[in-house]
């Protein structure tokens, strides 16, 4: 156990990082960064945001300063697309002591995803501590993943999450300052590994969510999930990660709970998807991010030209970016050849 | 090609009083140096040995690794007392066992033969240091080269101190930003880590050290070297000390790590090969041995606890024309990497006489030695100003204290300390690359090579080796092509500031360039590794070596830019 006497810091107020916020406070004061003063009224003066009950011990300030200079462990939960300017805000007030711990299932992609000419290599991605260790000095980083639908945690519904660092002493904080009756932590060493579980897993949900919007069963849901998690390791090995993370609770852990739950965002894309409403249609009525959306079109332009088996990725693709058929794309994913059911 | 200041070399030392030379004080402190390192490490092996059986099994393990290392090799250099040594440990550990309640009672003795352990490990291991033989090997060295050879080179040395020693830079040339490794080495402790690709390059690295004005260094040397005279007495009173790598103990390994780390503590600075050995394929280095190298982020964590001093890791790439030992390297390289498919050819082991013949070609040859000092960093990788703070890519000071801390509070962290090891690591290759200066062999020697194996696409690398005499050829006019190809790209890369290129390249044209590479190629080999044959085709007697050569420019891409013919 390490004497920890500062605040914890939380980085974004969305309905993650908010119930993070509750589940933090039940062990250490909760320090929220948010910038929008809506946001910070909810949080100091209603004690209530996204319709979660704010515990004591968590305030909310927009003084970034203020806020990197009281907490030395900060953690990033915020999309992967404003990732990378949050940090750049943050950066001059970070310090070699800070260690950041971060929940964002997404990639940095230093192309532009609208660039007709999209060509991705393993180079041009990055994963969220790979960006903080490229683009600040703070060398301390883990990631917390797992089955974490915000909205049961929320309501009082016992979770477990898995915290993953190349340092013990990240592993070891992370599982003091969560740890709880109602949470339970699960150590890992191989943060890349938890990393891509956690983003692959969102694009794979949209898939289930579509073959659920188009009136299939669990069966298929089943056979989706079993085969998504082989692409998983496809893309993994292509990636050089060891393919056990996606074993655990970051990786078939989350896919259980996202790809079953119209409470995943990711999930009900999928599923509106199918039911004949364009992305155009459903990004504006989000309330918070889908990274499977972008991750698709990530993985497809990453695997496309590679002798990968990665059917699942390539034909949503198609389904969601080049018009092709939703009913034609899942048929396609019920006939594939009868190949060896287990080849990793 | 940044600042050579060879013509001003050498330099005057920074600490000139040689009472205050830090390798001089750890001399002089031998007694107490080596009581810190046993008392330092009694304490932590005994955490980590914490009931007295896992202490005696690991003793009972340690005379068993000796006493099998004591009957399958000897060494001039061993120890003459070694056997009864270990006689004595096993009839204590045996008169230990006699009592049936030892597991409780003995620990006060285990203690002791743990300490005995220690003691004569950090003695074997310990160097010393003579400045009267420091002084006169360094007045020697320019000196026996001026009287030795009837040279070129020779000729100027003997005319007067002055001339001797700008003659004597001109072949032993130093790059690099002295002005800066000057400076932060009066903030704090240097630690000097090499590319390694010859047994000569210690004496060769210590001498540029000194030529910038460092003071001596500490280093380790293998202990089969002291066997050999007058070596061993130089290396004796130099400040070497003494690396057994056939001892795998796990007492002796950590004895070693204390040894260093603590010199390092101690303000000495110090050198060591983070490749751990030769470079046997003759590539610099792309993977280092961690455990030497995480002694600089130790000393830097307990230095953040004593005294704040901070320690600079300055990264040094050696670049020769040819190598003496090129065939035994890559021989050695070749049959691990190839095991039944590399079939092995004749290959000479190199002898004083061999080595002496080496000298003298050298120094009566157009050829040279290059010392490229890299920029020093922090033991995390950073660059530093010359007052030492540590600087982001951005050019903005910091401080890395904090990287050791936990709200404001000191952690020691094995775990972490490895993992920054290997952030150092990466960084220090980085730094090999970056500052790797290329000569005309190592063009020539990759471009040729690279065009024997597109000519023959279908052989794998070790039947390339084997291929007959009469196909070895290419075309002298299709290799000049490719030299002038490959070394626009060289240029370019020089000019992105990935690599360094030495003059003789940017000024000649490939004409030259490949004449130099052939005279110098070959200079100390009895087959010669590149020649024109008498239709003027380029060939080889001796592929592997050749590809040694080649070897030294892998790892920039290059092989994609040889133009197909």
């Amino acid at each position: 156990m390490y004497h920890i006497t500062k605040p914890i810091g939380i980085l974004g107020v969305g309905s993650f990082g908010t119930v993070l916020a509750n589940l933090i406070s039940i062990n250490y004061p909760v320090i929220l960064y948010a910038r929008k003063q809506e946001s910070l009224h909810n949080i100091n003066n209603l004690k209530v945001h996204r319709d979660t009950k704010i515990l004591d011990r968590i305030i909310a300030t927009d003084d970034l300063k203020f806020f990197a200079e009281s907490c030395d462990i900060i953690l990033p939960i915020v999309p992967s697309y404003a990732f990378s300017t949050l940090i750049d805000e943050l950066n001059p007030y970070l310090e070699p002591h800070h260690i950041l711990i971060h929940g964002t299932k997404g990639f940095h992609v230093s192309e532009n995803l609208n660039d007709p000419n999209l060509s991705i290599t393993p180079k041009s991605i990055m994963t969220m501590s790979e960006l903080i260790e490229t683009k600040t000095k703070v060398y301390r980083v883990g990631c917390i993943s797992g089955p974490n639908l915000s909205k049961e945690i929320a309501s009082g519904q016992p979770a477990g999450a898995v915290i993953a660092s190349k340092y013990n002493l990240v592993i070891d904080l992370g599982v003091q300052i969560l740890k709880s009756h109602k949470f339970q932590m699960f150590k890992s060493k191989d943060i890349k590994g938890i990393e891509l579980a956690g983003i692959f897993k969102n694009y794979l949900a949209i898939i289930t969510g579509a073959s659920s919007g188009m009136g299939y069963g669990i069966n298929v849901s089943a056979l989706l999930i079993t085969k998504g998690v082989s692409e998983m390791i496809e893309i993994g090995k292509f990636l050089n990660v060891d393919s056990k993370s996606f074993l655990g609770l970051a990786g078939i852990g989350d896919l259980i709970a996202t790809c079953n739950s119209p409470l995943s965002r990711n999930f009900s894309v999928g599923y509106r998807l199918a039911k004949g409403e364009s992305l155009d249609q459903i990004i504006p009525t989000l309330n918070e991010a889908a990274e499977g959306i972008n991750t698709i079109k990530v993985i497809y332009h990453l695997v496309k030209n590679q002798k990968l088996s990665t059917p699942l990725v390539k034909i949503m693709y198609k389904v969601m970016y080049e018009g092709f058929p939703m009913q034609r794309g899942l048929d396609i994913l019920m006939r594939l050849s009868s190949g060896y059911d287990v080849v990793y | 090609m940044t600042n050579t200041l060879r013509t001003l070399l050498p330099l005057e030392f920074v600490e000139k009083k040689v009472s205050n030379w830090r390798i001089f004080r750890l001399t002089q402190d031998k007694e107490a140096f080596i009581k810190e390192i046993v008392a330092d490490l009694t304490k932590t092996l005994l955490k980590k040995y914490s009931t007295n059986k896992s202490l005696y099994e690991e003793i009972a393990s340690t005379l068993y690794l000796e006493k099998i290392r004591m009957s399958s090799s000897r060494w001039k250099a061993d120890a003459k007392d070694q056997k009864d040594f270990w006689n004595k440990v096993k009839s204590q550990l045996l008169q230990i066992k006699s009592d049936p309640n030892w597991e409780n009672n003995a620990q006060k003795e285990l203690v002791s033969i743990l300490r005995n352990i220690l003691y004569r490990n950090a003695y074997e291991i310990v160097g010393h240091f003579n400045p009267s033989i420091f002084n006169f090997t360094q007045k020697l060295l320019p000196f026996l080269f001026a009287l030795v050879f009837n040279s070129k080179i020779g000729h100027r040395l003997k005319k007067g101190l002055l001339s001797r020693k700008k003659a004597f830079y001109e072949k032993f040339r130093i790059f690099g930003d002295f002005e800066l490794i000057r400076n932060v080495s009066k903030n704090g402790t240097l630690i000097f880590v090499p590319t390694h690709f010859c047994n000569t390059d210690s004496p060769i690295v210590g001498y540029a050290i000194n030529s910038i004005g460092i003071d001596p260094v500490i280093y380790g040397a293998g202990l089969n070297l002291f066997g050999v005279q007058p070596l061993s007495f130089l290396m004796e009173n130099l400040g070497a000390y003494k690396l057994d790598r056939r001892k795998k103990n796990n007492f002796y390994l950590e004895t070693l790590k204390a040894y260093s780390r603590i010199a390092i503590e101690r303000g000495t600075h110090s050198l060591f090969y983070p490749g751990g050995t030769r470079s046997r394929s003759g590539a610099l280095e792309k993977k280092l041995k961690l455990g030497l190298l995480s002694t600089a982020i130790e000393a830097q964590q307990n230095n953040f606890e004593k005294n704040g001093q901070k320690i600079f890791v300055v990264p040094l790439i050696i670049s020769y024309n040819f190598n003496i030992e090129s065939s035994s390297l890559i021989h050695q390289h070749l049959t691990e990497i190839g095991k039944e498919k590399y079939v092995s050819q004749t290959f000479q082991y190199s002898t004083t006489y061999k080595i002496l013949r080496f000298v003298k070609q050298f120094f009566s040859s157009d050829s040279e030695i290059c010392l490229s000092f890299g920029p020093p960093m922090d033991v995390l990788g950073h660059r530093v100003d010359s007052e030492g703070r540590s600087l982001t890519p951005d050019g903005e000071i910091f401080d890395i204290r904090g990287y050791f801390d936990f709200e404001e509070t000191l952690i020691k962290d094995e775990q972490r300390n490895f993992e920054y090891t290997k952030l150092l690591g990466n960084k220090i290759l980085d730094s090999y690359f970056r500052y790797n200066i290329v000569m005309p062999t190592h063009l020539v020697a990759f471009v040729y090579f690279q065009l024997l194996a597109l000519k023959n696409k279908k052989l794998n690398l070790f039947e390339l080796l084997l291929l007959p005499r009469d196909e070895r050829f290419v075309d002298y006019l299709i290799l000049k092509n490719a030299v002038k190809t490959i070394k626009t790209k060289l240029i370019e890369l020089n000019q992105l500031e990935k690599l360094m290129l030495i003059d003789n390249i940017i000024a000649h044209d490939e004409t030259q360039i490949i004449e130099y590479a052939i005279d110098n190629i070959s200079l100390y080999n009895e087959k010669k590794i590149i020649f024109q044959d008498d239709k003027n085709n380029i060939t080889t007697e001796d592929i592997s070596q050749l590809y040694f050569y080649h070897n030294r420019l892998t790892g920039y891409n290059l092989e994609a830019y040889v133009p197909h013919n």
